[in-house]
């Protein structure tokens, strides 16, 4: 984290309003971002985004050190995307087709894809992986969009996740054996 | 290495997070074993198609709007005042906590203190608010608690066969 988050951290604790705004202003887009990745729709991941920094205003009191701001606001993120995901069991989601991935999502094919029909199968096969991820326990499925979408490190993960990084290596070797065998010879 | 031992490093295969010589061997039963192959194979196809999944731009509007709203939800619950799911359950659970384990401490220590009289053989004792000096007085020894035995029946006072006579002796036996 920069001296200036550092600084503006500090403010912030101190009971400056402004200091708040402009941390909103530097860790929406990531947070936006992130809730994305988690769980794969816009409404659900504005009001996470809302909700995390509604919650980091009221909590700021539990973080013991600026330096840390970040891993405590993507905690907050990501309990909050959890709780959602529960409550997500119990209604349909918005995806029509098994093939066809909902709209919001869209597909980097720029620099993989050879051709269309290939763009095609892989936009299929990932509308099919999504579709089987929807299944898997939240805390499972938010490891492997964290670890395998977002693209962060076991030990960024289980910083997030507030776990052992042990419980990352478990719970994502799970999520991706359930996926392999879910998919089965779609993969092949 | 086998099919089962190498399947749950595939992950850290994938991400290189194993370790040379670990890797390595990996490598070397990867060869062999087209189980194996297989299944890396569609790992990786997983974790390469995620890696695609991209967040789409909602626009700079947006997130002004989002940073708005924000504040405003702010002003509206109080600076101060923003309420966290769940805290007043969790003041209440702290006090039940509290009082459960002061029930439980002062259970024990009445066990224990009535406990202690029955097995030395003193019997219970008695609330004597008369006395002085204790509050509790011996009644009665232990072995005094056994109701008296009806010598014609062998039954005592609460209707049991006694355990002094054997079952037999309490049936009237037929005259001859």
């Amino acid at each position: 984290m920069t001296d200036e988050i550092t600084r503006l951290v500090q403010l912030f604790q101190k009971g400056d309003r402004q200091a708040f705004t402009a941390l909103v202003r530097a860790f929406q887009k990531k947070v936006y971002a992130l809730a994305f990745k988690m769980l794969l729709d816009h409404l659900d991941a504005d009001e996470v985004t809302q909700e995390t920094f509604v919650r980091v205003f009221g909590r700021i009191d539990q973080l013991k050190s600026p330096m840390h701001f970040d891993a405590f606001v993507y905690r907050i993120a990501t309990n909050y995307a959890i709780d959602i995901l529960r409550k997500r069991k119990g209604r349909m989601v918005a995806m029509p087709d098994e093939t066809e991935l909902p709209g919001s999502i869209q597909m980097d094919l720029s620099s993989r894809v050879t051709s269309p029909d290939k763009a095609l199968e892989n936009k299929e096969l990932l509308a099919r992986i999504l579709k089987a991820a929807e299944e898997l326990p939240p805390r499972q499925r938010m490891t492997l969009f964290l670890h395998d979408i977002e693209g962060l490190s076991k030990e960024e993960v289980a910083k997030i996740m507030g776990c052992p990084e042990a419980t990352v290596r478990s719970n994502l070797h799970i999520a991706r054996t359930k996926l392999k065998k879910k998919l089965g010879k779609s993969l092949a | 290495m086998t099919y089962h031992h190498t399947t749950p490093l595939h992950g850290d295969y994938l991400d290189r997070g194993l370790s040379t010589e670990c890797a390595a061997e990996v490598d070397r039963h990867i060869a062999d074993c087209p189980d194996c192959r297989t299944d890396l194979e569609r790992l990786r196809r997983i974790t390469t198609l995620l890696k695609q999944v991209k967040v789409p731009d909602p626009g700079q509007a947006f997130f002004d709007n989002q940073a708005e709203m924000i504040n405003g939800r702010l002003d509206t619950a109080g600076a101060a005042g923003v309420p966290r799911p769940f805290e007043y359950l969790q003041e209440t659970r702290h006090v039940l906590r509290t009082l459960i384990r002061l029930a439980a401490v002062i259970t024990l220590l009445f066990g224990a203190f009535y406990l202690s009289d029955v097995r030395q053989g003193n019997g219970p004792r008695k609330w004597m608010p008369g006395k002085t000096g204790s509050r509790y007085a011996q009644t009665e020894p232990a072995s005094s608690w056994v109701a008296p035995i009806d010598p014609q029946t062998g039954i005592n006072g609460i209707g049991s066969p006694s355990l002094t006579t054997s079952p037999a002796d309490s049936i009237p036996k037929p005259e001859k």
